[in-house]
């Protein structure tokens, strides 16, 4: 209600709608934008930018859609055209350098080996994706977008989404085959064998 | 695989929040600045009318300022009525940028907010430095290259502040919130895109879009033309620009701005076409690398023989995708088992190599948006290789 609220001020030319739509969204697209571009100034400017557009926007946007999936479509798509011309001049080879977070020395014992690895893992598989790949893994699994929210207003038919999905999260299954083997030794519970790993078909359902 | 997904989404939301903690994020002032300075048209923001009162001395000019910023807000007006007589730089095609000197450094009043891609593109090309204005927004397109199997471009937008839309006065400029519309056309419907870059001559020829990327107010795009270009002509090319926000126009709409027109012509550069015909077998698969076309545009390696089932496989380079822009990394399919294959950069002289790394497919799927929360469901099918090529080169 109170988003609704922010857009109608905001289209009557209101500056205080947006401030509530900044304080709301902000967190989460720069995060976002994060995980695609990797750099925390980066993010913050793709972040900065796509508020600046959804202002500039605003008139065309159709109040009775939701606003946080629209422009958190527009967030990754910034993120990805950022990041793609962030590696084209800086290989990915030459972008090896962990985050200064993943050498927490305030980390305990328990959080160094569990926690600080696992992330540790993810965000050097993330960066061998390709942007694109990087950005539905991060609309699936960190948005929690649906594929149909996705491919809306892209103009992308969920088939493609889906294709890229599924390419992505094969190679992020590559990438962590031979830890998540290591996590799921002592367990009880056995994760799916490689082949089903890499793809879990559900007939009609969304999938996993 | 539930708990693999659950790991991934809290190894994600782990990364997120140690990368760029949620407590230390503060947009508004930034915003609030930006969108202080470029107000939307129309009804003022109760803020902004607050600090124009702010800013507004509060007794008066005194006469001698007031006839000094009277002077200068004259010649600003007349500076601009001059230029706008003037039209914008429209002359023929110049060729070649001077050496060291970037392009688009010409061009009139105005900033620009980014530089033109990286790459030789730029360089290989012909500077072209037309400009053209309409609803608010200037789309100068620097650079124009062309041979016999691609044609490029390279532009540049820029927003005239102060300017009404649709009128195109120009009495200042900054970074562009619309940008190239780039769609891939090269599979389904074009009438169903929303409008976006094309290519034309005067031969009707269906130039299609193959690649590029937008960024930081600069664009460019790779159209291939199906029939060819001779080598060593000269050729007419018109070249439609609209304008759209990030998110993307509506198919059949007009676009946020634009279309601009340029007309420009270009001598036609040779591609190479290197004959290699070389086969491999694993698996009881024999592909060909057929040839290679060696643009400098998009450089593509033609395989064939990949086997033509159900599941639509199609092959993939060995580190295809990394850096590439994803409208130029995707295979092209060329019929009866052959595919174009982007290999992101020219061969270049003397003993190369292609290798396929793998074939990929899934069954067709509904092409169609569906419910919320469903998706399809398909069984995707691998088959790894690799199918190595090795051939030379010949010098020019």
């Amino acid at each position: 209600m109170e988003e609704r609220s922010a857009i109608e001020r905001l289209k009557r030319g209101d500056i205080g709608g947006l401030e509530v739509l900044v304080r709301r969204y902000q967190a989460r697209a720069v995060q976002a934008a994060y995980l695609i571009v990797r750099d925390r100034s980066l993010a913050e400017d793709v972040a900065q930018n796509a508020f600046v557009r959804a202002y500039n926007g605003i008139g065309r946007f159709d109040a009775e859609r939701p606003f946080g999936p629209w422009f958190m479509r527009v967030v990754v798509n910034d993120a990805v055209k950022t990041a793609a011309r962030r590696e084209r001049t800086l290989p990915l080879d030459r972008d090896n350098a962990p985050a200064s977070w993943l050498m927490d020395p305030e980390a305990g014992p328990q959080e160094l080996a569990e926690a600080a690895e696992t992330s540790r893992r993810v965000w050097t598989a993330l960066q061998k994706l390709p942007p694109a790949q990087r950005a539905v893994v991060v609309q699936r699994y960190y948005l929690g977008m649906s594929e149909a929210e996705m491919a809306q207003d892209e103009g992308t038919p969920p088939g493609t989404i889906g294709w890229r999905l599924h390419a992505a999260r094969k190679a992020l299954s590559r990438m962590l085959r031979p830890w998540s083997r290591a996590q799921a030794a002592p367990a009880t519970r056995r994760l799916p064998s490689s082949e089903s790993s890499d793809y879990a078909p559900e007939g009609g359902k969304e999938r996993e | 695989v539930s708990e693999q997904r659950k790991r991934l989404e809290r190894a994600l939301q782990s990364c997120a929040e140690r990368g760029a903690p949620a407590d230390t994020v503060d947009l508004w002032p930034a915003v609030r600045k930006r969108v202080r300075d470029a107000p939307v048209s129309g009804e003022r923001t109760s803020e902004a009318s607050a600090r124009s009162r702010t800013l507004r001395p509060s007794g008066g000019l005194p006469n001698i300022s007031l006839a000094l910023a009277f002077v200068v807000v004259s010649v600003l007006i007349l500076g601009a009525l001059v230029y706008v007589a003037a039209g914008p730089i429209n002359g023929p095609a110049q060729h070649g940028p001077p050496p060291g000197k970037p392009h688009g450094s010409e061009r009139g009043a105005g900033q620009t907010r980014g530089a033109p891609p990286e790459g030789r593109l730029p360089t290989l090309g012909t500077k072209v430095g037309q400009s053209r204005t309409a609803d608010g927004e200037r789309v100068t397109l620097d650079w124009a290259y062309a041979d016999e199997k691609y044609v490029a471009v390279g532009l540049h937008t820029q927003r005239l502040a102060g300017a009404q839309k649709g009128v195109g006065a120009d009495s200042g400029s900054g970074p562009s919130l619309l940008e190239p519309a780039l769609w891939d056309d090269t599979v389904g419907d074009e009438a169903k895109l929303p409008p976006y870059v094309k290519i034309t001559d005067a031969s009707g020829q269906d130039f299609d879009l193959v690649g590029g990327g937008t960024g930081g107010g600069s664009a460019n795009a790779v159209f291939d033309a199906p029939e060819g270009l001779q080598q060593g002509s000269r050729h007419r090319f018109r070249l439609e620009v609209p304008l759209s926000t990030a998110a993307g126009g509506t198919p059949g709409q007009k676009p946020a701005a634009g279309p601009f027109y340029f007309d420009f012509e270009l001598s036609v550069r040779p591609a190479p076409t290197i004959e290699v015909n070389q086969k491999a077998e694993v698996k009881g698969i024999t592909l060909t690398l057929e040839r290679v076309v060696d643009s400098p545009a998009n450089p593509q390696a033609v395989v064939c023989g990949v086997p033509v089932d159900a599941h639509r496989l199609m092959p993939w380079l060995e580190d295809q995708g990394g850096a590439h822009d994803e409208l130029v990394s995707a295979p092209q399919k060329l019929g009866n088992g052959c595919w174009s294959l982007s290999m992101g950069h020219p061969v270049g002289e003397g003993r190369s190599s292609v290798t396929v790394a793998r074939l990929e497919g899934v069954p067709e799927v509904p092409d169609r948006a569906e419910p919320r929360g469903r998706t399809f469901s398909v069984k995707p099918k691998t088959i790894r290789g690799s199918w190595s090529f090795e051939f030379e080169t010949p010098g020019p």
